[in-house]
This record gives structure tokens, sequence and C-alpha cells, in this order.
């Protein structure tokens, strides 16, 4: 009896967290403009209007470069950042946790006004670098955490024993070690770049109306009418969304692979 | 043979033969990352700080706008409603539904957490949109009322502050069940039998052995919905009407349309107070401290 209300909790939850992903997807092939169910067949019309309004790709070609170039930042410092915690442990590093981590707590409001405040000062407000690098300040804790992760179930006799037959330190990392945190890395990542693509609240104050973001250009236009267009856009990133799953997914699995393998490979006792 | 032991030892003599555990020099691999931070984070956040107290007269002014006009209170009480309400609701259904994820069969389990992982994958606008037309009189909420007449004249959801709630408890429900669920796993299921044989009951088993036990998980998911929640922007701008004006919101307004820097980052340092305290909570019960343990050695 219990158990079946807690069923039915799970089942509430579970719609609420899939319904408004999957009633898009009607909408998307929509007949009318307006957004009445049932939303009938009206083929790919509005398809075809996102893909003829060149803001449209505009948005999303700089949401690429953004999050490309602040998944770049984030990745290298984070996981360099990573290494030195767990391997060397410096002083203080409970401290510098706390300090890498903030960008993760503190409400994303703060840091737009914040940024957008010293932006404007210093003339930066709508360059692609400056939102990029906000971005990789966001995601610096998600590849942090998630390399860290990593690291801790490597043994680090591994690259030891990698150094002692003669590998120089950079070689023994990038031979030994880091195809092992290689699922940690690609989780942060994937994460890092997810975080960005989809930011809208810091790429709102710092992009110019006429250069938005993606998010930015689905937050003004859902503002201003409940267009079909949307949706079509919709379906269009839940695809990125699903693909981007497969390659994490497979990032896993092949890096699970390698650590069963390595730990194999070293007798006991080593 | 010989030969090549003797190097061996001759050069161990000038430096260990085995190499450092971490080669020289990687202690400092993190100074990248704090600069990063420190720049680009930290010093946007002291410039939010000095301007609130150096844009008005005194050092004070805003502040006490902040907190002496009717209009400014009323958003604050508001937010500060909202965002306990939300917390209440997610954790409302958070709760059971991570007891059944941690309790289940393994299968179920995998489905159960990759379905409230789920919405990672979809844009937060998209999700936001889908929530506009599923609610909305004309979409499919209103149609479904209408079908099966419950209602002939559906209520409108959103626009208001059912629709603001929806929207947030959906934002949040991962970041409730996630530490729940962490905290549950590690329950020793032993002590439940053994409360059992010493003659505790199901509900006496509950609520002072299983609650106490899993509280770190549920104080940690309620202060990071609830910290979360105080500052969000976007869901309370689109599922919100006029009514329904959220702390952020007020704080984007007040730099995008009346340009008042002062009051705006007075109204964003009183929010960063509030997240501060919520996250020392959330620090204090979940990994945070387990994480400080393990760096410190």
């Amino acid at each position: 009896m219990a158990r079946k209300l807690l069923w039915v909790v799970a089942a509430i939850v579970g719609v609420v967290s899939v319904a408004p992903a999957l009633i898009v997807i009607p909408y998307a092939f929509s007949e009318s403009g307006f957004l009445d169910f049932p939303p009938g067949w009206g083929g790919w019309q509005w398809f075809q209007e996102v893909l003829d309004d060149p803001t449209w790709g505009a948005a999303a070609m700089r949401s690429l470069q953004v999050a490309l170039i602040a998944t770049g930042v984030a990745t290298v410092l984070g996981t360099a950042a990573a290494y030195a915690l767990v391997r060397a442990r410096p002083r203080f590093s409970g401290m510098i946790v706390g300090l890498l981590v903030l960008p993760m707590v503190v409400p994303i409001i703060i840091f737009a006004l914040g940024s957008f405040a010293l932006g404007s000062d210093l003339g930066l407000v709508g360059s692609i670098w400056t939102l990029a690098l906000a971005h990789a300040a966001l995601a610096l804790p998600f590849v942090l955490l998630n390399v860290r992760a990593s690291l801790q179930l490597v043994d680090s006799s591994l690259e030891q024993a990698a150094r002692s037959l003669g590998a120089g330190p950079l070689s023994a990392f990038g031979r030994v070690t880091l195809p092992l945190i290689l699922p940690g890395v690609v989780s942060g990542a994937v994460l890092a770049f997810v975080l960005s693509f989809d930011e809208p609240v810091v790429a709102l104050f710092l992009s110019q109306d006429t250069d938005p973001t993606l998010p930015v250009k689905l937050f003004q236009t859902i503002r201003l009418a409940l267009e079909p267009t949307v949706a079509a856009v919709s379906v269009m990133l839940l695809l990125l969304g699903l693909a981007g799953a497969a390659i994490w997914w497979i990032a896993m699995r092949l890096g699970q692979r390698r650590l069963r393998a390595a730990a194999a490979s070293v007798p006991e006792g080593v | 043979m010989t030969l090549g032991v003797q190097t061996v030892q001759t050069r161990s003599e000038a430096r260990p033969f085995w190499p450092r555990l971490v080669p020289r020099g990687t202690g400092w691999l993190f100074v990248p990352a704090v600069v990063l931070v420190v720049v680009v984070f930290v010093v946007p956040l002291v410039v939010v700080l000095l301007r609130s107290l150096t844009s008005g007269a005194g050092a004070w002014e805003q502040y006490s706008a902040v907190f002496g006009q009717d209009l400014y209170v009323s958003v604050l009480t508001r937010t500060v409603g909202i965002a306990l309400a939300t917390t209440a609701l997610t954790l409302l259904l958070g709760y059971p539904y991570a007891y059944l994820a941690a309790t289940t069969t393994p299968r179920a389990r995998t489905f159960l957490l990759a379905l409230i992982i789920s919405p990672f994958l979809v844009s937060l606008l998209v999700r936001t949109y889908g929530w506009l037309v599923l609610l909305d009189v004309n979409g499919l909420s209103g149609w479904l009322l209408r079908e099966t007449g419950i209602s002939d004249e559906p209520p409108q959801l959103v626009h208001n502050r059912i629709g603001v709630l929806i929207g947030l408890v959906q934002y949040s429900l991962p970041l409730m069940v996630l530490p729940i669920y962490a905290a549950m796993r590690q329950y020793d299921q032993r002590l439940s039998q053994a409360a059992q044989t010493l003659g505790a009951g199901p509900f006496t088993v509950m609520t002072r052995i299983y609650f106490p036990l899993t509280l770190p998980g549920v104080v940690a998911g309620c202060a990071i919905v609830f910290v979360i929640t105080l500052g969000y922007f976007i869901v309370p701008a689109i599922l919100g009407g006029a009514g329904d004006t959220m702390l952020g919101q007020l704080i984007a307004q007040q730099v995008t349309t009346t340009l008042n820097w002062g009051l705006a980052s007075a109204l964003a340092t009183v929010l960063l107070v509030a997240a501060l305290i919520g996250f020392a909570i959330f620090y204090r019960y979940s990994e945070g401290r387990h994480v400080m343990e393990r760096t410190r050695g």
C-alpha cells in the first residue's frame, strides 16, 4: 500500500520532469501560428522558417563560439587545478576548493550584475571573449569536481612507475594519467559546454541586444510571442542534448574499461 | 651488468632513485584557475558590494531604501515566500522519490535516476516554453480539463503564481533528490532491523531512526534549492504575471530600465548574504565537509 503511494509520487515527478520537454515536439509541426491544443499537422514549415531566418543561425553560431572557448578554458584550468589539489596537496587545499566552487553557489543574477557593471566600465560588454571567460568561471567548478573524483580513483604509483622507467613528467601525465582520468575530463567538459551553451542570464547582461546568444534570443522571442518557431528550435536543441548525452555515455563506458584494464595490468602489491 | 647497477647507485647518491611522487612545480597548477575565478568572478562581486555602499549619500542609504520602501519589501517577502514554498513542495515530492530510488531493485533505480536527471539534458528555456504551452488555457491542460468534463472553463495556470511554482519545482527536483538519495544510500539497513528486533514499529523506525539519519541529505537539498530559487530570474519572468516579480527580476529591472545601479547592487548584496548563509548550511551538512577533510589529508 505504502509502496504504491511511493510509485504514485514517482509517477508525478516523472511526468513533471519530462512533460514540458515532450510537449514542444507536436507544436514544432503545428498547423497554425497559435498554440491551441491539439496543434494539428502543419509539416516542416516552422523548421523552414527558422532555417530561413539568419538571426537564429547567427545566435546559434555565437553560442557555439562562446561555449567552445569557455569549455576549453574551463577544462584546461580545471584539470590542472584538480591535479595539483589531489596529487600535490598544497597548503590550504580546502580553502582553495571552497574558492573555486564559489561560482557554483552564488546566485547567478548577482554575478550577471557585477560582470555587467565591471564590463561596461571597461568597455567589454558585447565581446565574445568577455562572455566566454565569464562562462568559463561558472563552468570551472564542474570540471574541477569531476576530474578530482576521477583522479582519486587512479593509483598515483602508475604515473610514478612511468617516471621511473624514464618518462618525463609531461609524457607520464599525458600517456598514463590522462587516458585514465579521461572520463572525468570529458564529463566535466560536456557539463561545461552545456552550461555555457544554455546560459541565459549572464549572456543577457553581457550581450548587445542586436547580437544575442541562442538562449537570449529564445528568451526574447518567448517574451514577445508564442510562435511555433520556438518549438522548432526546441526540437533541434532536444536532438543536440540527446547527442551530447550519447557522447558522454560512450566516454564513461570507454573510461571504465580502461581503468579496469589498467588495474588488471598492475600486479598485486605495486 | 655490474656496471649498470653501479651507475644506478652513483646516481642515487645525487638524487633519489625513485622520481618524486608528484613532479616538481605541479603544486602550483591550481594558480591559473584561482586567477580566473578571482578576476572574472570575485572582482565583479566586490564591485557590486562597493556600488551598494558608495552610490548613495551615506553608505546605508540604498539599504534603508531596500528595507524601508513598501515596493521592495513586498518583493523581498514574496521572493522568500516563493523560495520557501518551492523548497517545501520539492521536498514533499523529492523525499519519497529518493526513498523509492534508494530502496528499489537496481534496474528500477537506474530508471528512476535517469528520469530525475533527464531535465538536465533539456535547455531550461525549452522546458519553460514547454510549461507555457502546456499550462495555457488553450493548451493541453485546458483541453484535458474540458474533454474530461472536469471543468468547462479551465483555470489559467500560467502568468500567475501557480505557473511560477510549477516551473521552479521542476527546475529544483533533481537538486533536491540527488543529495537525499546519496544520504539514503549510505544508510545501513541493519539499523532498521535492529530497532525492529528491539520492538520498534515501522512508524517509529521511520521517524526516530531513518529520517534523522538521512537528515543531512534533506538539509543539503533544501539549502541548495532555497538558494537557487531565491535568485531565479528566467522562470518567473516567463511563467509569472505582473504580481509575481521576484528579486532577480527586480535587480535586472533596476539596471536595464531605471539605471538605478545603487539599488540594484544593494538588492544583490542582500541576496548574496542570504545565499552565503544557505551555502554555509549546505557545506556544513553535505559533501563539502568531507571534501575539506579529504583534501587536508
